[in-house]
């Protein structure tokens, strides 16, 4: 440990030059080449920086879809309207930078502002490839969530105001950007964009570095008995298994305690290797989904349970780690009947 | 040991030097609070004027004739407003930045009527049905013409203007045209968005000079 502290206050001076360098840091986002769309400090919330107003829209392909459910993974977010001839000539790009960026853990949501679910579906089945996931905000609410309040304030209808907008969503749920439509500059090929999201999702030293809590997006679902815990690791992170290779470094650890059930220690996945330096050690990364089981002989539960969680874990990408993180949770979940899990549409899995 | 120290020398500390690079980053190029181009309309001027790199018709120009029949079932022929100024408005009822600017162009045209002034909407692209409940709900103050395949549009529209824009009929759904007294196209701007003009500030402005040049 006095290893740990030693190096960490050597290594800090460095970080924090090389952090900083570069020439994005200092240049608003709208003074940048092809992203003079970008929100404006004065145009109000929400802004970069800020986690993205939630949403739960009927996804076009079944089931729900839930912006907090693709924590983990990286987000463009895209408002559209059939009837808006930019949207119109951007949309097969879309699908493009979709699959451009599959490799890198980045979903495409497009979301239809305000029309009819029967006409966007209409529209829709020619137009959305199947690798971006789509739903219709019919009233309009969740377009008006995302709507910064001085955008456009021609508008009277605020939800038109982030029609043609674009946001990069960080795994941790943060927008990182946030382009409203730029006519004068229309690029219909999302160049300006596909640069950003490649410098951001580059995990190898050159992206800026996520909070160790926005690494491993967190959600816990009932099981038959016991309690699922799904870790989510984002692109280009790993953290250590729940037996690391060596002692000093910190185990993933969950730990489950309730007054409503009565649980047994954590079943964790398989590691998987990380070769660096000439050795291997054991990490999870991408998606793990953990078992806490009801302890031996338990009855399996009904109804509403509530727990208290703990989780530990401690980050790396390919060329640096993050300080160990201890992250508490109080939760509430609901069990169905001794047969019939709970269940809940596995983020962004079109059937 | 030593590959341990291999593995962690590159280690934490990042996450805190990043924070406090995002926080302290100089913003001394950001605008102002209430200075915002995105608020007001640019004080330089539209972005987004037609010029001759736009391809026909741009600034300058004559603008094409045409004829169309109005809401009230008028036909109403461009050239026959010759000797008068003339605002000429490409809209759209579902456009949004459209929409905003209908009021300010209905109270434009009841400003400037007294002087002598045109104001003439086209609809563009839109059904027989889109286009009746289009002026029925919007009542406005001046001809709005009807071009139902956007024919007429297409001709206003510059080639190169907007390459992006697959419906071309499009491109100039929200532009404004000033054309003077011989028919000559004095002002064109094509919708900008971030610098978006609901009040029409810029076209005013190329009005009055537009009656000045008597």
């Amino acid at each position: 440990m006095s290893t740990w502290r030693s190096l960490a206050g050597a290594v800090a001076v460095l970080a924090t030059l090389g952090a900083c360098a570069g020439p994005t840091a200092a240049v608003p986002a709208w003074q940048r080449p092809g992203l003079g769309g970008a929100v404006r400090p004065e145009m109000g919330a929400p802004q970069p920086g800020s986690i993205a107003p939630e949403f739960t829209l009927l996804a076009d392909a079944g089931g729900e879809l839930r912006l907090s459910a693709l924590r983990g993974q990286w987000v463009v977010l895209h408002f559209t309207a059939s009837w808006c001839p930019y949207c119109d000539s951007e949309i097969e790009h879309l699908a493009e930078v979709a699959d451009a960026f599959a490799p890198r853990g980045v979903r495409v949501v497009l979301l239809d502002v305000e029309e009819s679910r029967a006409a966007w579906l209409s529209y829709a089945r020619t137009h959305v490839a199947p690798s971006v996931l789509s739903a219709a905000d019919e009233t309009g609410r969740v377009a008006r969530s995302f709507a910064p309040e001085h955008a456009q304030p021609s508008f009277a209808d605020r939800a038109e105001a982030v029609l043609d907008a674009t946001l990069i969503i960080a795994p941790d749920g943060r927008i990182k950007l946030f382009l409203l439509p730029d006519t004068a500059h229309f690029d219909p090929t999302f160049s300006a964009l596909r640069s950003e999201l490649a410098r951001l999702t580059d995990a190898s030293g050159h992206a800026p570095l996520l909070a160790p809590e926005g690494v491993v997006s967190v959600s816990f679902r009932a099981a038959e008995c016991g309690v699922r815990v799904s870790l989510s690791v984002a692109p280009g992170y790993h953290i250590m298994s729940d037996r690391p290779s060596q002692p000093s470094f910190i185990a993933t650890s969950i730990t489950l305690s309730s007054d409503d059930l009565s649980l047994a220690p954590a079943v964790y996945p398989k590691p998987v290797p990380y070769s660096f330096a000439e050795q291997t050690i054991a990490t999870f990364r991408g998606q793990n989904e953990v078992l806490v089981p009801c302890s031996l002989g338990a009855t399996p539960p009904i109804g509403e349970a509530a727990f208290s969680a703990t989780l530990r874990y401690q980050a790396c990408t390919d060329t640096a780690c993050l300080f160990p993180v201890t992250r508490h949770f109080a939760e509430r979940i609901q069990f169905k009947s001794k047969t019939a899990e709970l269940q809940q549409p596995t983020p962004g899995e079109k059937p | 040991m030593a590959k341990f120290i291999h593995y962690f020398s590159c280690l934490p500390i990042l996450a805190l030097a990043l924070s406090a690079c995002a926080a302290g980053a100089p913003r001394a190029d950001a605008p102002k609070a209430g200075a915002s181009n995105a608020v007001e309309p640019a004080a330089g001027g539209p972005s987004v004027l037609v010029t001759a790199e736009m391809g026909s018709p741009h600034m300058g120009e004559l603008a094409p004739d045409f004829e169309l029949v109005d809401q009230t079932g008028e036909h109403v022929r461009l050239s026959s407003l010759r000797g008068s100024p003339v605002v000429l408005a490409f809209v759209a009822s579902f456009c949004p930045f459209s929409a905003a600017a209908q009021p300010h162009l209905a109270s434009l045209a009841r400003e400037y009527a007294a002087r002598g002034v045109h104001v003439v909407a086209v609809d563009v692209g839109e059904d027989d049905q889109a286009f009746a409940a289009y002026v029925s709900r919007m009542q406005l103050p001046f001809p709005v013409l009807h071009d139902p395949e956007g024919a007429t549009s297409l001709r206003f529209t510059p080639a190169n203007a907007s390459p992006g824009v697959k419906d071309r009929r499009m491109v100039i759904v929200t532009s404004n045209l000033v054309i003077d007294r011989d028919g000559r196209i004095r002002f064109f701007t094509l919708l900008d968005t971030t610098h978006f003009d609901a009040k029409l500030v810029h076209v005013r402005h190329a009005l009055d000079q537009a009656l000045q040049a008597t």
